[in-house]
């Protein structure tokens, strides 16, 4: 299918004549004042000039809190699985890299996570290209761009007074089926336009490379860089709880009168009861051991695993550090 | 759409061994309630299953039965926490949860037509009971040259599995040798600890494979002998432990390096051991 193009004007229209089939997650301001994903009641909610959310959509498909088994008496029994379609509008490519990584965990290694994979079947991606990266911006350094598709079933460019929309799945051609009424042809002027935008936006982000990361952290395992981070690092678990891939996770039942659920939640590599062994034993006793699990998971592991890095280049973890520890200059000090 | 690999299939508790002096390390019986529960639990020794009750929460035991024991699964735990405190307070017919078979078995593929030298320590020797179980097995038996077993624990009550081990010491065709740290008045067999008896015994090793499993000390004076006798890192067979969650590779905490325990292990040769970080 050809690039689409809407007026902005119409974009209230398009949003409603999403919500006609499906629940609609996009990015909203919140009573605090902060952006965030959530359900788009009404069209006019929905706010594209932003930078990026505060929390990433990664809840959207793996959610911080999940019953994955009932408990009935001494029965464990099963749950039903999540249902009702869902269309993810407007998150950022980053964030779309972020799906892919969640992907390899959850659905391309066996066994295949069912809660997971119905959310990702249920749900399609619509992401906006970037043309506002931030200073804490390095999605360029980890294998993604302002302008990339990653897992989007759709990708939005922004022109002057509309956008232009392309599919890339059938889940994508699809959506833009469904509201083709409201589509027009975008013009090739306006598509360069848009292009051009992006590049430029490509150039403002962080030049910084990481080429050849994983080889210095597996040569960097001694190294006193993670003692010193780990002197700096409080623990708190903020960089793990808004990272768009960290899916960490811990499982505990919850009961009441013999009724309940195992549940699972969201869980961290900072905290230290994470491996707390039951005799006493914790193989990464302390910041130091975890700092340095944190780095070569994303960034050693991810690749020798699943190809990739673990991490998107989202700079959510560096701009909510209490203490200001920036990823960026911890590899960069690995790599030299 | 998959099954919910979460799900544990529903076990009856059959059976309950008190196996030390301590009375804090028991034998659990399960049966499973259902027979194609039963046959989905194909499992080989070396693997590992969660056992769970609700309310008390889910933990990771090493399967202490053989396949070749049909009609129910043997898992020995020692009372440390929530979970294990409550199933050691649990009597004979409640339910239990099991899911599994879960992670690698002992390289059984390696192993055939090999001799066998097993080395445990401590109440670690739940899955060497089962691959014992298994070799001796009449169907099995000839698949294996020599089988050498040392055992060890601190004192004669803390030895586990009494009446297999009086069975196998009554074979021809297996050589036990259990030992103890301190014994006492009754005591007539070995006394000292693990490496020393396995030093003495010198199992040969050019055609053999060792599977060690103990606890983390046995572990560190055991390897130099089993270096010093001849076995290589690809015939030198170790089990490991670290906590644990989902169990199949997602929640992301039981990890070496790269490799999860839980998946790529808890089975390892101290080959694919020497690619790791020393994090465990
Ligand atoms: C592959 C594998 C095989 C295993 N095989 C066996 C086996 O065959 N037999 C066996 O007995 N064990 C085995 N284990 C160990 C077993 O899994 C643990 O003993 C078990 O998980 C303990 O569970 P629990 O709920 O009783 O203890 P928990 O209650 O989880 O914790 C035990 C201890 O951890 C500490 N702790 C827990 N939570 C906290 C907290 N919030 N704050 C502070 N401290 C805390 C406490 O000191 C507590 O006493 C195996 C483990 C693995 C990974
Ligand atoms: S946000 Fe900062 S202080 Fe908190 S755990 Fe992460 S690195 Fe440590
Ligand atoms: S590690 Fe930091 S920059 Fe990388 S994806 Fe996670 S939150 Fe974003
Ligand atoms: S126990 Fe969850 S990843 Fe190994």
């Amino acid at each position: 299918m050809r690039t689409k193009s809407i007026p902005d004007k119409r974009i209230a229209d398009m949003v409603e004549a999403l919500q006609a089939r499906a629940s609609v997650i996009g990015p909203k301001r919140s009573a605090d004042g902060t952006l965030r994903l959530g359900k788009i009641e009404s069209a006019d909610e929905l706010e594209i000039d932003y930078r990026n959310s505060i929390l990433s959509p990664k809840s959207v498909f793996f959610p911080q809190r999940e019953t994955i088994c009932a408990l009935e008496g001494e029965r464990v029994v099963d749950v039903p699985l999540p249902d009702g379609p869902i269309v993810l509008l407007g998150i950022r490519p980053c964030d779309s890299s972020a799906i892919q990584a969640l992907d390899k965990v959850f659905l391309e290694s066996s066994p295949q996570d069912p809660f997971y994979a119905r959310r990702r079947e249920l749900c399609t991606v619509v992401s906006f290209a970037c043309t506002r990266p931030e200073s804490t911006c390095f999605c360029t350094a980890v294998q993604g761009g302002p302008g990339h598709v990653h897992a989007s079933d759709v990708l939005v460019l922004e022109s002057d007074g509309e956008l232009l929309l392309r599919p890339h799945s059938e889940k994508g051609e699809q959506l833009l089926e469904s509201i083709d009424g409201l589509l027009g042809d975008a013009s090739q002027k306006a598509i360069e336009k848009a292009e051009t935008a992006i590049e430029q936006a490509a150039e403002r982000i962080d030049s910084f490379t990481l080429d050849g990361v994983a080889e210095s952290l597996q040569g960097a395992w001694e190294s006193d860089i993670w003692t010193r981070i780990g002197q700096q690092c409080i623990g708190c678990g903020v960089c793990s709880y808004l990272c768009p891939t960290c899916h960490c996770f811990d499982i505990s039942d919850e009961v009441q009168k013999d009724e309940g659920s195992r549940v699972r939640a969201w869980d961290c590599c900072a905290y230290p009861l994470f491996t707390l062994h039951a005799s006493g034993h914790n193989p990464r006793a302390s910041r130091r051991e975890r700092w340095r699990q944190r780095a070569m998971h994303k960034f050693h592991y991810g690749l020798t695993n699943y190809d990739r890095f673990l991490c998107v280049g989202c700079g959510r973890c560096i701009r909510n550090c209490p203490v200001n520890v920036d990823l960026r200059s911890v590899l960069q000090e690995v790599r030299s | 759409m998959t099954a919910n690999p979460y799900l544990p299939f529903p076990c009856r508790l059959d059976g309950i061994e008190v196996e030390n002096e301590e009375r804090d390390i028991k034998t659990f019986k399960l049966a499973f309630l259902e027979a194609e529960h039963a046959k989905a639990f194909a499992y080989m020794p070396g693997q590992f299953a969660e056992l769970s009750l609700p309310g008390f929460g889910e933990a990771p035991f090493g399967i202490a039965s053989s396949p070749t024991e049909a009609g129910f699964v043997l898992f020995s735990v020692k009372r440390v926490g929530v979970f294990t405190s409550e199933l050691h307070a649990s009597e004979c017919g409640r339910l239990v949860g099991v899911r599994g078979p879960l992670g690698k078995a002992f390289p059984w593929e390696a192993m055939q037509g090999k001799d066998l030298v097993v080395v445990g320590g401590g109440f670690a020797f739940t899955t060497l009971r089962s691959a014992i179980v298994y070799a001796l097995d009449e169907k099995n038996r000839k698949d294996f040259g020599t089988i050498t077993v040392i055992y060890g624990a601190r004192t004669p009550g803390e030895l586990l599995y009494r009446s297999d081990l009086d069975a196998w010491s009554a074979r021809k065709d297996i050589e036990l040798h259990v030992t103890v740290d301190r014994g006492d008045e009754a005591w007539k067999g070995h006394v000292g600890v693990v490496p020393k008896i396995l030093e003495q015994t010198a199992p040969k090793a050019d055609r053999a494979m060792a599977i060690v499993c103990g606890p983390p000390i046995m572990i560190k004076y055991t390897l130099p002998v089993i270096d010093k006798l001849g076995f290589s890192p690809k015939t030198t067979v170790l089990s490991l432990e670290n906590r644990m969650k989902c169990g199949i590779g997602k929640c992301g905490r039981c990890n070496i390096g790269p490799r999860f325990v839980c998946v790529d292990g808890p089975v390892f040769t101290r080959e694919e051991l020497s690619a790791l970080p020393q994090e465990y």
